[in-house]
């Protein structure tokens, strides 16, 4: 079997789009009635589902913190989210990695000495897995947040970029995930361009670096309008709504 | 775009069923890359593509089906079929399926813009798009998606290009059933070349040829499906592959070991690839384990247990073949004559990758007269195995060098199926065998053919008698005008193609201005025109021995860039100003416009050099202008060569000769080895140290994509060879760095002045140590890589001769660019050429693979007119009357003294420096047997009585033989095989020795065969042990004092003309006529030897006094042994050299 093309000489990419073009991203806020907040994010078929509960007080009255209050984050994979059915003990690293990773990239941004001895919960849930799941966790928890009214300096885009073949694309999927393809993830406030969240495994050459970056950040950019059309929207409609 | 998901299930290792769910985007955006678009802009410049693009001036698209694109690959890579859209529903086939092949194939074409072929990604546009229907098979989907594709094709053109669907299983009719369309055909193969190409027999027979074998594929599959699963068959030994899986893994995992295979030259039954560096090199013996890999291919190899484990033969093979292919390999001979210690050896598992390629071969002897129309052919070069083809008349064949290719090769197959392309035309002879080498180096036709397209003739300048060409005032004043400087250039006889003249002038104050000026070829060429595709895909002249394959359409290679004299040219010229000691002060580079003074020729220049103040061919007004200059030359370059030399710039050598012709007949009248001169030096100097400044300058402008040439230092243990050498004369050299083996090879040549062809020959061993260089785009490497070994430089490039290499029209381009800064090129998409450092990393493969492929084929060349030559002198003038081939006509002796380059097994390498030849001696016969002609044995006795005439003939057998490779073989003669003749010789010696770099006599023979190219043997005649003196006096002269064979009558006549010489030469001719009288000249010889014996060293030294007075040019050939031949590393000059680190592989 040889390996197929990630990137063909006519310039497209195994599914169609062309190196520097997202997935299809459909958000919606609001989704569950429990929570204080909650997001639904799709990057194509990769789907997270975000609930935001608190600030409220906290469990463990060891880790209360008379300042500001503290963020707990709680990562979850469904078993069915890719082709093959594989359970996920909760406890595996991987997935308290990612969970911290997205802990620490919202640390600096929810203004969290408003809420002095309280919690903030975040829970994030992989429904379906098709490649850059950090990013869509990242995306669907900024959304979550506002939706649940909590304080944040700027939203939190995230975007990977990788090197495909010959060229930077961003967004990869699953295929292109899995054949050693090196992936940047970023994080990024976009009013400030400042960035949160860096993270890489694989190699990846220096002077693509830059290149790989460039395409990230634009990336984050695009994030940035269609989630905040989203939250727009919805805030248009609750002020419709409240208006009647 | 629409977004949709293609959904497959797919079974997992561990036999679950699983589904898998790939998202696709459906776009809009796909362009049509055709000419016509009718859109505006045109819809591929909307999207950033590198593509061809479909012409305009022929309005049939042909879309070729998955059936076609399969198996008619071939029929398809035809340069004559243009416009070929390929869909990317047959490509994702290709691929799934596994035939990369042919996916790789496909791809080529589409790349070539000649072809103006293009890729379609129909699986991606919307429109386009086919979905699978319930209970629809593939095929029949597949077939929807390209008639869907033609029909928007014919929409987005508005009607305005026909489109052919090439299929060979579906019909007209079922396209309409799909789509209602006009405009779109369906045509079988046979069908479409009927309508279009009806008198291109070329392409019906290869359809033919094509069909056949697929017809022979279905039956097999056939027989083979009706007797199961057959897994090991037939007696053949061949195992299955692995799965590619396992094989992956395997490697991975250090279990198996990947590499490409490669067949020893020498021998046939073994192989190898190159392993990691644990490892090293991993030896395939035999033909099962070698499991029906063919050489080059990509295998997978597993290792034997050690027990199994053999040590790689050193014989020198007695397949005439086998010995053929043994020389041009010297790689592999460094490697090969390491001491007996056992090698890892493996058995090949899995193939990765195939490598096969058309190969040239012959119908096996007898072959046509059996019945059936299956057939072995036998590929020229033996390391390739027969193949079987299938041609319905054989007869035809017969004796017919022809193109094969090799389809597969069925497990239960002895031999590889192939199938027949065309014939090239009679075995043996000139054009045919000529052609057979331009093929299997993968020459292109159009090269050949020497033809170029009608578009980039368009493109060229108009010069014709009545309309000549004039240099554009306009552009003149842009250039730097040198027109009133001295220019003169400096070349070969009838050099057609002037690529470099110089300039030299003192400019006071002890001052210097000195000036390269290169043909400006890319003012001619722009980027990315047709004539620049062409030039790009041709890499280089071809240079053979008897003609050559210009790069470039000859009104430019001859006339308007070729830096003719009296007429104005353009030029890239590099001046600078020098000290008095020839340092740089300033460099200029820039286009100029010149005017040559003289075209001088070698000779010419090297008397002017000599302090003649008129040479022949030259008026004595032009060299009184030219002297000074050719003087000032040389004494500055000699400074700057002495500089680079206590640097490290090694000297090297190799056996170079040139051809002469009779004019009659074509037939070959003499063998000339190079005769180095200083002028050649000088000009190589000043070449190089052009292109050193150029590389420079282009790094500065390019960091990233600069085109240069490096050349890595040589592998330590490739020095084996040269080091046992040179320990066997008591040296010692050290190869720790350039400088140090310059300096150990000089002390040799100081410290065994009188023995020439030693150093020579050390000096060739030292160049076969040397690997390759090579180009490469600065920014694939790391600065330290840059260096030039050979030459010792840091930079280097290639950009003094842009008429026969496209390298250097690069580096021109480069230059300009470099040169003009940030000024925008004529098209943005050039200059991102230059710039972008991956694209220069793959035209500098390119080059590199397209110039070790022409200097490949012309070593064949050589090698071929090598033997005819050799066919000429020993073909016995009786046979000729009888009526040709008489094999009962003895062949006439043609002897030669020579020197002994390697030692093997069973027997030796000859090398004979008059003629460059190298071939082997046997001492054991194949049979086992060792033997030695008598008259061997006598001449190492000293006081052995006159000699009769013919006791090379007489051969004693049964001896003893003890090798000590590389450096010694001795012979041992037991007294009772000596049996009558011991009586008649009382004092003969019992054991004859022969050591590396003994002198020898040999007669050069001609082993026949039909379907390889013939080879030239030796065999012994007698040592020459103590004519060292002698001999060594004078390269080319040695023989012509004896002169006991024909063609030492040429080289006399060549070198001495002094009246008792021509006396002798009158001899020699009777001797030629009257081979009976041969005899007579060879007891002169003897007689001579035990002169030479009895004077010793002394004797040597008179004779070359003597020499010495006779002519004084020779005294200065003499006086340089060890000239440069180095511009074997260095191959600007415009012998053809072999560049001496290409030469080994």
């Amino acid at each position: 079997m040889s390996r197929a093309e990630l990137l063909s000489p006519e310039g497209l990419r195994i599914d169609g789009r062309r190196p520097a073009e997202l997935r299809k991203i459909t958000s919606t806020t609001c989704v569950l009635s429990q929570a204080d907040g909650s997001a639904y994010l799709e990057h194509g078929n990769t789907k997270v589902l975000a609930a935001v509960y608190g600030p409220r007080e906290a469990r463990h009255r060891a880790l209360v913190l008379h300042d500001r209050a503290i963020l707990n984050v709680e990562l979850n994979v469904a078993p069915f989210s890719t082709g093959e059915r594989r359970r996920r003990s909760k406890n595996d690293k991987r997935l308290l990695e990612m969970a911290s990773f997205v802990k620490q990239t919202f640390e600096p941004v929810v203004i969290a000495t408003l809420y002095p001895r309280s919690q903030i919960d975040i829970y994030l849930q992989v429904i379906q897995h098709d490649g850059g799941t950090l990013q869509a966790c990242i995306n669907a928890t900024t959304m979550a947040l506002i939706d649940a009214g909590i304080a944040m300096t700027d939203y939190v885009c995230a975007c990977t970029a990788g090197w495909v073949e010959r060229e930077a694309a961003i967004d990869l999927n699953y295929i292109e995930e899995s054949s050693d393809t090196s992936e940047v993830t970023i994080a990024m406030l976009p009013k400030s361009s400042k960035i949160t969240l860096t993270q890489m495994e694989s190699r990846l050459h220096v002077d693509k670096l830059e290149e790989v970056f460039r395409l990230a950040g634009e990336g984050c950019k695009q994030m940035y309008e269609v989630m905040d059309k989203t939250i727009r929207d919805r805030a248009e409609d609750l002020a419709r709504k409240m208006a009647v | 775009m629409l977004r949709k998901e293609n959904v497959h299930f797919r079974k997992t290792n561990k036999n679950t069923v699983v589904k898998r769910v790939r998202e696709v985007y459906l776009r809009n955006d796909i362009p049509c890359l055709s000419t016509q678009c009718p859109k505006e802009p045109p819809c591929h410049e909307a999207v950033k593509v590198e593509s061809s693009l479909l012409s305009a001036e022929q309005n049939d698209y042909l879309i070729p089906d998955y059936s076609v694109a399969l198996r008619y690959v071939e029929l398809l890579e035809q340069e004559e079929l243009t416009n070929i859209i390929f869909t990317e529903t047959i490509l994702q086939r290709l691929q799934s399926e596994d035939k990369s092949r042919t996916y790789k194939s496909l791809r080529q074409v589409a790349k070539d813009p000649r072809r103006r072929s293009v890729v379609f990604s129909n699986e991606h546009c919307k429109e386009t798009n086919v979905l699978r229907e319930p209970e629809e098979s593939i095929e029949h989907r597949d077939w929807r998606a390209l008639v869907q594709t033609a029909a928007w094709y014919r929409r987005h053109l508005h009607g305005s290009a026909n489109i052919i669907l090439l299929s060979e299983e579906f019909k007209q009719e079922d396209v309409l059933r799909i789509d209602d369309t006009t405009g779109i055909t369906v045509m079988s193969l046979k069908e479409y070349l009927t309508k279009f190409w009806p008198k291109t027999a070329v392409l019906h027979e290869l359809l033919a040829s094509l069909k056949e074998a697929i017809l022979e594929e279905d039956l097999e599959n056939q027989t083979q499906s009706s007797t199961t699963s057959k897994k090991t068959s037939g007696g053949t030994g061949y195992q299955e592959y692995k799965p590619l899986s396992e094989l992956e893994a395997g490697v991975k995992s250090e279990r198996f070991f990947q590499g490409v295979m490669r067949v020893r030259a020498n021998h046939r039954d073994q192989a190898f690839i190159r392993g990691d560096a644990n490892i090293g090199e991993i030896v395939i013996v035999g033909s099962e384990h070698r499991n029906r890999a063919v050489h080059g291919d990509v295998v997978v190899v597993e290792l034997l247990s050690k027990s199994s484990w053999v040590a790689p033969s050193t014989h020198i093979s007695y397949n005439p073949e086998e010995v053929h292919a043994a020389a041009e390999d010297e790689e592999e001979s460094s490697s090969r004559v390491r001491t007996r210690e056992v090698k890892p050896t493996g058995r090949v598992v899995g193939i990765m990758s195939r490598n096969w390629q058309p190969y040239v071969a012959t119908l096996q002897e007898g072959s046509e007269q059996e019945a059936g129309s299956f057939h072995l052919v036998l590929p020229l070069n033996p390391i390739i195995p027969k193949i079987r083809i299938r041609h319905h008349d054989a007869k035809v064949l017969a004796n017919q060098r022809i193109v094969v290719r090799i389809d597969s090769w069925p497990v239960n197959s002895q031999y590889p199926n192939g199938h027949y392309v065309r014939s090239i035309g009679p075995a043996h002879d000139l054009d045919t065998e000529i052609s057979a080498i331009l093929i299997e180096h993968g020459i292109s036709v159009s090269q050949t053919t020497q033809g170029f397209s009608e578009g980039s003739l368009k493109e060229m300048p108009v010069n014709t008698p009545e309309r000549p060409w004039i240099a554009d005032p306009a552009e003149l004043s842009r250039r730097r005008d040198l027109r009133n400087h001295t220019i003169f250039s400096i070349d070969p006889p009838n050099c057609q193609d002037i690529d470099d003249a110089i300039s030299i002038k003192e400019i006071g104050n002890g001052q210097i201005e000195f000036g390269v000026h290169i043909a400006d070829v890319s003012y001619f060429v722009r980027e990315n025109s047709l004539t620049d595709l062409e030039a790009r895909a041709r890499g280089t002249t071809v240079y053979l021995s008897d003609r050559r394959f210009d790069m470039l359409p000859k009104v430019l290679s001859e006339q308007l860039c070729s830096l003719r004299h009296h007429v104005d040219r353009y030029a890239m010229s590099v001046m600078w100003t020098l000290d008095s000691e020839a340092n740089v002060l300033t460099t200029w580079y820039g286009r100029s416009v010149i005017r040559s003074a003289c075209e001088m020729e070698y000779e010419q220049a090297q008397g002017l050099l000599n302090g003649k103040d008129v040479v022949p061919g030259l008026d004595a007004k032009t060299c009184k202008q030219l002297k000074p200059s050719v003087v000032l030359l040389a004494k500055t370059m000699r400074k700057v060569r002495a500089r680079r030399m206590a640097k490290g710039g090694l000297e090297l050598e190799s056996s170079e000769v040139k051809f002469k012709f009779k004019e009659e007949d074509g037939g070959i009248s003499d063998i000339l080895p190079k005769q180095p001169l200083e002028v050649h030096q000088i000009i190589e100097e000043a070449m190089v140290m052009a292109n050193g400044y150029v590389a420079q300058r282009i790094y500065q402008g390019f960091r990233e994509s600069a085109m240069l040439r490096h050349h890595p230092p040589p592998i330590e243990s490739h020095f084996k060879m040269l080091l046992r050498a040179a320990e066997s004369k008591g040296f010692s050299i050290d190869t720790t760095s350039n400088l140090a083996l310059a300096n150990s090879l000089r002390e040799c040549a100081a410290k065994s002045e009188n023995d020439i062809e030693f150093i020579k020959l050390l000096k060739t061993m030292a160049t076969m140590a040397m690997s390759e260089a090579s180009y490469i785009s600065s920014g694939s490497f790391e600065v330290s890589k840059y260096a030039h070994y050979g030459l010792a430089l840091d930079f280097y490039t290639h950009f003094t001769s842009p008429i026969r290499r496209y390298a250097d029209l690069v580096v021109h381009r480069q230059l300009m660019s470099c040169l003009l800064g940030s000024t925008p090129q004529t098209t943005d998409n050039s200059s991102d050429f230059l710039k972008n450092g991956l694209k220069m990393e793959q035209v500098a493969g390119h080059l590199n693979y397209k110039n070790r492929e022409s200097k490949l084929a012309q070593k064949d060349s050589t090698e071929l007119f090598q033997t005819l030559y050799v066919l000429q002198k020993t073909r016995n003038p009786a046979a000729i009357e009888n009526g040709g081939d008489d094999p009962e006509a003895e062949d006439l002796p043609f002897m030669e003294t020579g020197i002994v380059s390697e030692i093997r097994e069973n027997g030796f390498f000859v090398f004979v420096p008059r003629f460059g030849i190298r071939g082997p001696v046997y001492l054991k016969e194949k049979s086992g047997e060792i033997s030695i002609p008598l008259s061997a044995l006598k001449q190492s006795g000293a006081a052995a009585a006159a000699a009769g005439g013919n006791d090379h003939l007489v051969t004693i057998s049964g001896c003893e033989m003890d090798t000590d490779l590389m450096t010694q073989i001795s012979v041992k003669v037991p007294p009772q095989a000596l049996g009558s003749h011991a009586a008649s010789l009382p004092n003969i010696s019992t054991l004859v020795q022969f050591r590396l770099f003994d002198k020898v006599k040999v007669a050069l023979r001609l082993k026949k065969s039909l379907a390889h190219r013939h080879t030239i043997y030796m065999t012994l005649i007698g040592l020459d042990h103590q004519s060292t003196a002698t001999a060594s006096s004078g390269t080319g002269k040695a023989g012509s004092g004896r002169g006991a064979t024909p063609i030492k009558g040429h080289s006399g006549r060549l070198f001495k003309k002094a009246g008792e010489q021509l006396k002798q030469d009158e001899v020699k001719r009777i001797a030629q006529q009257d081979p009976s009288l041969a005899p007579l000249q060879q007891r002169d010889l003897i007689q001579g030897i035990q002169e030479g014996q009895q004077q010793q060293k002394k004797g040597g030294k008179n004779s070359r006094k003597q020499q010495q007075a006779a002519d004084p040019e020779e005294v200065y050939y003499q006086s340089r042994p060890e000239s440069s031949l180095y511009n074997l590393i260095e191959s600007f000059d415009r012998f053809r050299i072999v560049e001496s680190n290409e030469s080994p592989s």
